[in-house]
């Protein structure tokens, strides 16, 4: 089976434009977050949202395509087309029929959902706009990605939640090695509105008022709504030299599976031990591994800190702990592939950034890995975990080792 | 790649003919129609009142619900009652242990809908925070999540949400996941309801038949809302083999493609859907003209079939006219993100019976209708190789290829 490698990536997101910026805002001390809109019932004083500051609609649409795109298939498709031109693809490189769209999100249509059903609650049916409807269907999106960029290889949208993202590479990984496509360009996208932020609020209730966000302890800490779309551009590795292309990482395995009844810590490491094992690797060997916690004490999240603690015991040299959500917020499945992204631009940079609001109670070798700085070798571990048990992970090595 | 061979050993449904396989297979059979006027919200505001509800003694059997550990959300409830009659018949589970690593793929549109309406409902009328537990019930996830617990299935999972061609990606999931040894064995399909929201979307664009779902017919109008779900229990065929299990059928590969041309309508010269159902094939490694028969995504509508039509003569040629066809959706209506698995449960079926169901309502007289399209009577026919195809929003087109067991020929 071919190999494949990670040859673009394009962000949109609280940070910026692009994965680099990302990575600045990262290690410096800047603040991505804009203030909770007060009209939205803040959950407490100092409540922040990461929202994204720009999407540069105008260099993908038309004006006239404008007023058939919603936020979301605005931003999954800016960030696409950053990947692709990222890749060096974007000027009639690509091969239509044999690239692939993979979509992943969790929560995309929520908001053009309201907008498209407020007659039929307002009393009013008949008064239902054609024109919005299919805007509920939540791979829309991927189907804007493909007519933009005419793309017509295997095409498909994930949904399970945050996890979809990282499931959407895994998949795209093996469409690619099985030869069904030479390209895919994997997308994940989120976003926030009044109606995002009630249903999120809802949804992870006094978690949003707590004071700051905790990682990699026990301590509950507050999660930061995101929004925000993140595109890979994934190509076969014969493709790829052939253009001459450069691989910020090469994809190595994935692994998938759902925690059964023991404990999910130990679990987790095992499947972590496992997955690379099947590439010939040791622990030792793993310069960085990405965590999917979002600053609060959720099933997984706890789940996620015990593996890492028991990670941290006996790994030498340290491997390095980055949790993205730690500066860019609870964005599912944008912030779950901005994980892959991330740590792909890193072995890249052979550095990564520090992990913010590092718990208290965190095990002092867990705290002491998530300082951040230079990666001792080259390979990286993406890891998702979702509270019913699911997990996903991901193994990336640096483009040139 | 891996030279694993997938079948399929259990199957289960739950349509608006009541639950299980043997109501759903009858009622095709018989050319049964389940089309009524929609009673579970006020359908009278709407253009067309027609759907296909699951039968409201199902939905108020609390004590079947509670044996299915009380799902949150409709169609997770009935992906729960299907999955239960796959894994019964494929004599699996239903509780598996930890090592067998089981995995799970499941599609779905609509779902959870009804609970986001409810969760709007609060939003805009100002009413109390909707609680946890709404917003969990309203996750697209939700299902995916209630059947892995549910089962403890402790393999790789994934959603697919591609519109109405959702399932059939998903059965095509979960034939990757055990070809390629990441499980033994899957359950695959989904479940989906009638949503009220979705029913509104398809009438305000004309899409719901006013009078019969009538494919592939010069007079056809539309097609009407069905809910439901189907379930395929998937193993390697050496596992099959080794349990002593009854083999339904083989799968033998799926294609997926994306049409790159509108955001709700087919294209129309078919290319784009014809491009699924040719990875389909040359996955399966079976020539054109060793198909029998397909289950078409027949909606009825004017423009789908039509490009349906030429997506198959596109693919098929000069053999067209030989292929078999039908459409499931003209009876238990068009089940949206469930309607691919009932179809392939369907297309199992008819590949073990030797029987394919007619199409009811259609006189089958479409402008340049090329296949031979069942209608009236169910039609006896030796068939052993067929497709399954959907087509939805988002330009988004799967084709899963299947073969009758003959044995390890």
């Amino acid at each position: 089976m071919s190999e494949v490698w990670i040859t673009g990536v394009g962000v949109v997101g609280p940070h910026g434009l692009g994965i680099d910026a990302v990575l600045e805002s990262a290690s410096s001390d800047a603040s991505a977050y804009a203030p909770w809109p007060a009209e939205q019932d803040p959950p407490g004083a100092g409540a922040v949202i990461g929202a994204a500051r720009v999407i540069p609609k105008e260099r993908f649409f038309t004006e006239r395509q404008l007023r058939q795109v919603d936020r979301v298939m605005a931003m999954s498709t800016c960030a696409a087309g950053q990947a692709l031109e990222n890749a060096g693809l974007a000027d009639g490189g690509i091969d239509r029929d044999g690239t692939a769209v993979f979509f992943a999100t969790s929560r995309a249509e929520r908001t053009s959902m309201l907008r498209f059903t407020q007659p039929i609650l307002d009393g009013k049916p008949r008064a239902l706009n054609p024109a919005n409807f299919p805007w509920m269907a939540r791979n829309i999106s991927c189907g804007q990605i493909a007519i933009r960029f005419g793309l017509r290889g295997p095409s498909t949208t994930l949904a399970s939640g945050s996890l979809a993202a990282l499931e959407a590479v895994g998949r795209a990984y093996d469409f690619l090695r099985l030869g069904r496509a030479r390209t895919a360009v994997v997308t994940a996208a989120e976003i926030l509105s009044k109606f995002a932020l009630y249903s999120f609020r809802a949804e992870h209730g006094e978690d949003c008022a707590r004071p700051a966000p905790a990682f990699f302890g026990r301590t509950p800490g507050r999660l930061i709504p995101s929004e925000g779309g993140v595109a890979l551009v994934l190509e076969r590795a014969d493709a790829a030299r052939a253009r001459g292309a450069a691989a910020y990482a090469r994809v190595r395995g994935w692994r998938c599976g759902r925690l059964g009844g023991g404990p999910w810590g130990e679990g987790l490491l095992g499947a972590w031990t496992r997955l690379l094992a099947e590439g010939g690797l040791s622990r030792s060997e793993v310069a960085l591994l990405s965590a999917c916690s979002g600053g609060g004490a959720r099933t997984h999240e706890l789940a996620e800190a015990h593996a890492l603690s028991l990670w941290a015991k006996d790994a030498d040299p340290p491997t390095l702990f980055c949790a993205p959500r730690s500066f860019s917020g609870e964005g599912e499945c944008w912030t779950g592939l901005l994980q892959a992204a991330l740590a792909a631009a890193c072995l890249r940079a052979r550095r990564a950034p520090p992990t913010r609001h590092t718990a208290h109670d965190a095990p002092q070798a867990v705290r002491e890995r998530a300082q951040g700085g230079a990666l001792s070798g080259a390979a990286a571990l993406v890891s998702g975990l979702e509270s019913d048990g699911r997990y996903g992970v991901l193994h990336l090595e640096r483009g040139d080792a | 790649m891996s030279a694993r061979r997938v079948v399929a050993t259990g199957l289960g449904a739950v349509t608006a003919f009541g639950r299980g396989i043997d109501a759903y297979w009858k009622a095709l059979l018989r050319g049964d129609s389940a089309a009524r006027p929609i009673e579970r919200f006020d359908s009278t505001p709407y253009r067309s009142r027609l759907g296909a509800e699951v039968p409201p003694s199902l939905y108020a059997d609390a004590e079947l619900r509670r044996a299915c550990g009380d799902p949150a959300e409709d169609s997770a409830f009935f992906m729960a009652l299907a999955a239960d009659e796959a894994l019964r018949a494929a004599r699996v589970g239903p509780k598996f242990s930890d090592e067998d690593r089981v995995g799970c793929a499941l599609g779905m549109l609509c779902a959870g809908a009804a609970e986001q309406m409810a969760i709007a409902r609060d939003y805009l009328g100002g009413g109390p925070r909707p609680s946890a537990g709404l917003v969990t019930a309203a996750r697209p996830g939700y299902q995916l999540s209630f059947l892995v617990e549910r089962h403890n299935l402790t393999g790789p999972s994934g959603l697919i949400s591609t519109a109405c061609a959702s399932s059939t990606d998903a059965i095509g999931h979960a034939f990757d996941m055990i070809r390629l040894g990441a499980c033994d064995a899957a359950l695959a399909g989904g479940g989906d309801v009638l949503a009220e929201s979705i029913h509104g979307g398809f009438n305000s664009m004309f899409a719901i038949t006013v009078s019969s779902a009538k494919p592939f017919d010069r007079e056809r109008d539309g097609f009407f809302i069905g809910e439901g779900a189907g379930a395929l229990y998937l193993e390697t065929l050496e596992s099959a083999l080794s349990r002593g299990a009854e083999i339904l059928a083989e799968v033998l590969g799926y294609g997926l493609s994306n049409t790159a041309h509108h955001l709700t309508a087919t294209s129309e010269d078919g290319a784009g859907e014809a491009l699924a159902m040719r990875r389909a094939l040359e996955e399966a490694g079976v020539p054109p003209e060793a198909v029998d028969y397909v289950n078409t995504h027949g909606t009825a509508t004017r423009y789908n079939d039509a490009t349906e039509i030429r997506a198959v003569e596109a693919v098929f040629g000069a053999r067209a006219p030989r292929i078999l066809a039908n459409s499931n959706k003209a009876a238990i209506g068009h089940c949206m993100g469930a309607s691919g698995a009932l179809e392939a449960v369907a297309t199992i079926l008819a590949l073990k019976t030797g029987l394919v169901p007619p199409t009811p309502g259609t006189r089958g007289d479409a402008e340049g209708l090329n296949m031979d399209l069942v209608k009236g009577e169910p039609r006896r026919a030796s068939i052993r190789t067929a497709i399954s195809q959907s087509f939805g929003f988002g330009g988004a087109c799967s084709c899963v290829a299947l073969r009758r067991w003959d044995g390890e020929s």
